[in-house]
């Protein structure tokens, strides 16, 4: 287990993150949809 | 009328609160349901499937409790629009099975009736049967069943008795409509049913008239007692306080181990490098930090479950309305706040079964200032330090009880004036609240509904903090320096300039960038605080998280500016202490009071109050007590 | 209100829920204000019966059988008599 993969490996961890939570922000109504109670479950 | 098509057919339960509603629903459907998340007390619709006797599966809704289809509150206008079919991606229901409590008919079937002139073919759930057996009352359901025009099943659900018999009336062919025949008695449709009901109940449901007085009559006579009521409020709620915190200190034990056990195994799997301090100091450190509380979490929900469903909760609002209403609130913000002492996402969830729109509004605004527990650490580190003496004395805790009523008290005021400020109700809610009688908890029901509980609150707390986590990791590793030394990396990095940046803002405040640093990785989460703390005045993390914070204690003692005051003075430890309990520190709950305000400026105008007053207080108490030569 | 001729007639010896005595049996005559039709949804209509548990900012009644707290101006709307 090479340094230098790590790095990368993190890296790449924190970008995705970085990219899901720019996604969530930027689409706040998609996200359950129900701002009263909506239909079944989730 | 009806070929057996593939889709299921769609069985919508309605009933006032209180029918044994939710337990029918939990008998018909068991395991097979899908739940919304943080739900309030039972405001959402729930879905879920059943088998009638042949096989053919059922589609169950069970929507809000409510007292007519008047649609007067969200619960109301829910169920009407399930009825209607108005609810996103669902169709009009095939049939609808009215709960009612058979010992209260007289007030239960204005709802039935008002469903049966929706047209809907309908079967009437005669719930509770043992209860009107023992009140005297004599049911005939058979008559109940020829003057309504449909099927009536007597049951009793929480005994799982009638359930088969239930499924019987709802398999094919179905129940036609019933004609309502009691619509055209006079010109008011309000009074024909009225009248009706009232001739119905004397054929059908005959029950002595006179008052009875029952067990929970006696228990009321005490416990709804003006003064007797409210000590015996302040002792139970006090004992579920006291019991919430030691017993969740065990399961909290074995939280820690196992988080420890992980980084272990992450350290012994992985050779040093970015990865494994990404995984073991980042997430394990983070996520776990999040998943400690849950003890204190299911703990809370379990004792909530246990005096709703024994009905003492009702007792309670009833006894606190005349407290809240001092804050402009009605008794009905009692348990969303109650429940905000733990955390305070599922509180304001809470919130919906609040009618008025703008006490909702105001009660979502000041949840967060019930001190939540993720604030404990860092009172746990800083109290102390104020005190100069170890963990767990006496004065410690009347500290923090003083704490939480500080912050009670301040949230009260500003509900007051908040509230003031939005004015009346368009339609004013004034206080009205049923009463059941007291009864055994039912188990099943609590362990279902902590379980779900307990399940969302991780699943979204964790996945926003397990992000954050993320995100914190990173800015305290790059940008990287070639320094071994862990508190000069933390220096260098965005984080540390970032608290460069920030030390003249916090400094008036009494803290340095240091502290300014750890505030603000603390605005991901709370408990943060004392591990970014740890880190930025080296301290190695131990097994020993009491160890820990004493040894951070000692180091705080002994740092001092650059000019040799020491920092950490009991005036700059109240700055701090008093700044802890304002801040609004929780992306997680900025989310949720977005979604449950159903507006982001809601939520960003509490933040701004908050953290500005946060600030401000510690501000003027730091350069005030600095005045007044502290 | 439909009633309200009828109700005309008896209004001596009516008074509110508010000014009844604890412990009393009355029976509701009439309800009049902006909260009638929930208070008729919760089961408060004309003519049943209803008893006073406790004064207080909020009351309790026994009405049906079942325990019901309300506020003092809800109480106000409700017209009560006593029975027999």
């Amino acid at each position: 287990m090479n340094s230098d993969w790590q790095t990368f490996l993190a890296a790449a961890v924190v970008v995705s993150t970085l990219v899901v939570f720019a996604v969530r922000l930027a689409r706040p109504k998609k996200k359950s949809g129900c701002r009263k109670n909506c239909g079944c479950g989730k | 009328m009806s070929n057996a098509s593939e889709a299921p057919s769609i069985i919508a339960l309605i009933g006032n609160p209180n029918a044994g509603k939710t337990t029918l629903f939990n008998a018909l459907t068991g395991a097979n349901q899908r739940v919304g998340n943080y739900s309030g007390v039972t405001v959402e619709v729930k879905s879920g499937e059943t088998f009638t006797p042949h096989g053919r599966k059922l589609r169950v809704l069970d929507l809000p409790g409510c007292y007519s289809l008047r649609a007067s509150s969200p619960d109301e206008k829910v169920a009407l629009d399930a009825l209607n079919g108005l609810l996103p991606g669902e169709s009009i229901p095939d049939l609808v099975v009215c709960v009612v409590d058979a010992s209260n008919l007289e007030r239960h079937l204005q709802l039935t009736l008002q469903v049966i002139e929706l047209g809907l073919p309908c079967v009437l759930a005669l719930n509770m049967v043992d209860v009107a057996e023992r009140t005297g009352l004599r049911l005939d359901p058979a008559k109940l069943s020829e003057e309504l025009g449909i099927p009536v099943v007597p049951m009793q659900a929480n005994a799982r008795r009638g359930i088969v018999e239930l499924k019987q009336a709802l398999r094919f062919p179905r129940p036609h409509a019933s004609e309502a025949d009691w619509s055209h008695e006079t010109s008011d449709l309000e009074t024909s049913r009225r009248a009706f009901i009232a001739r119905l109940c004397e054929l059908a449901a005959r029950r002595p008239e006179a008052h009875q007085q029952t067990l929970s009559d006696k228990i009321d006579a005490v416990l709804l007692h003006p003064l007797y009521g409210w000590i015996a409020m302040m002792l139970i709620f006090f004992t579920v306080f006291w019991a919430i915190f030691s017993f969740a200190q065990i399961p909290m034990g074995w939280i820690k181990s196992g988080q420890d056990a992980l980084s272990t195994w992450i350290g012994s799997i992985l050779q040093e490098g970015d990865l494994r301090s990404l995984l073991a100091d980042g997430v394990v450190t983070g996520v776990g930090g999040v998943v400690t509380f849950l003890p204190q979490i299911i703990l809370l929900f379990l004792f909530i479950g246990l005096l709703e469903s024994s009905g003492y909760m009702a007792r309670a609002a009833y006894l606190m309305d005349a407290v809240m209403a001092k804050a402009g609130l009605s008794g009905k913000s009692f348990l969303p706040l109650f429940s905000s002492f733990a955390c305070a996402i599922p509180g304001v969830m809470a919130t919906r079964t609040i009618d008025s729109a703008k006490d909702r509004l105001v009660t979502i605004f000041i949840a967060p200032w019930m001190s939540c527990s993720a604030r404990l650490p860092v009172y746990f580190l800083i109290v102390p330090l104020l005190l100069q003496s170890k963990e767990g004395t006496w004065k410690q805790a009347l500290v923090l009880f003083g704490i939480y009523a500080l912050g009670t008290l301040s949230a009260f005021v500003v509900a007051r004036v908040l509230r003031g400020r939005l004015g009346e109700d368009i339609t004013p809610g004034h206080f009205l609240l049923e009463l059941p009688p007291y009864r055994k908890p039912q188990w099943s029901y609590i362990f279902r509904h902590v379980f779900d509980r307990a399940m969302a609150f991780v699943k979204k707390a964790g996945t926003v903090i397990l992000g954050l986590s993320i995100l914190l990791w990173a800015l305290k590793t790059y940008p990287k320096t070639p320094s071994a030394d862990k508190a000069d990396a933390l220096a260098n990095s965005a984080i540390g300039h970032i608290g460069i940046v920030i030390e003249p803002v916090v400094k008036p405040l009494g803290f340095d960038g240091r502290m300014g640093t750890a505030i603000l990785t603390a605005f991901a989460a709370r408990e943060v605080f004392v591990s970014s703390m740890s880190i930025l005045y080296r301290v190695e993390e131990s097994d020993n998280e009491e160890q820990d914070r004493s040894i951070l204690r000692d180091r705080l003692i002994e740092s001092k500016w650059p000019d040799g005051r020491p920092i950490f003075t009991p005036l700059s430890l109240i700055s701090l202490l008093l700044f802890f309990m304002y801040a609004m520190q929780c992306a997680a709950t900025t989310a949720v009071v977005a979604r449950e305000s159903g507006s982001w400026k809601w939520a960003f105008w509490q933040f701004v109050f908050m953290t500005g007053f946060a600030y401000l207080v510690s501000l003027l108490v730091f350069q005030g007590g600095k005045l007044l030569g502290f | 209100m439909s009633h309200a001729h009828a109700a005309d007639l008896e209004i001596d010896s009516a008074i509110t829920l508010n000014q009844a005595k604890v412990g009393c049996d009355m029976r509701i005559r009439f309800l009049s204000g902006p909260g009638c039709d929930r208070l008729r949804d919760l089961g408060f209509c004309e003519q049943l019966q209803v008893r006073k548990i406790a004064d207080g900012r909020n009351l309790i009644c026994s009405i049906c059988g079942t325990r019901m707290a309300i506020s003092r101006e809800l109480a106000e709307q409700v017209i009560v008599a006593p029975v027999g």
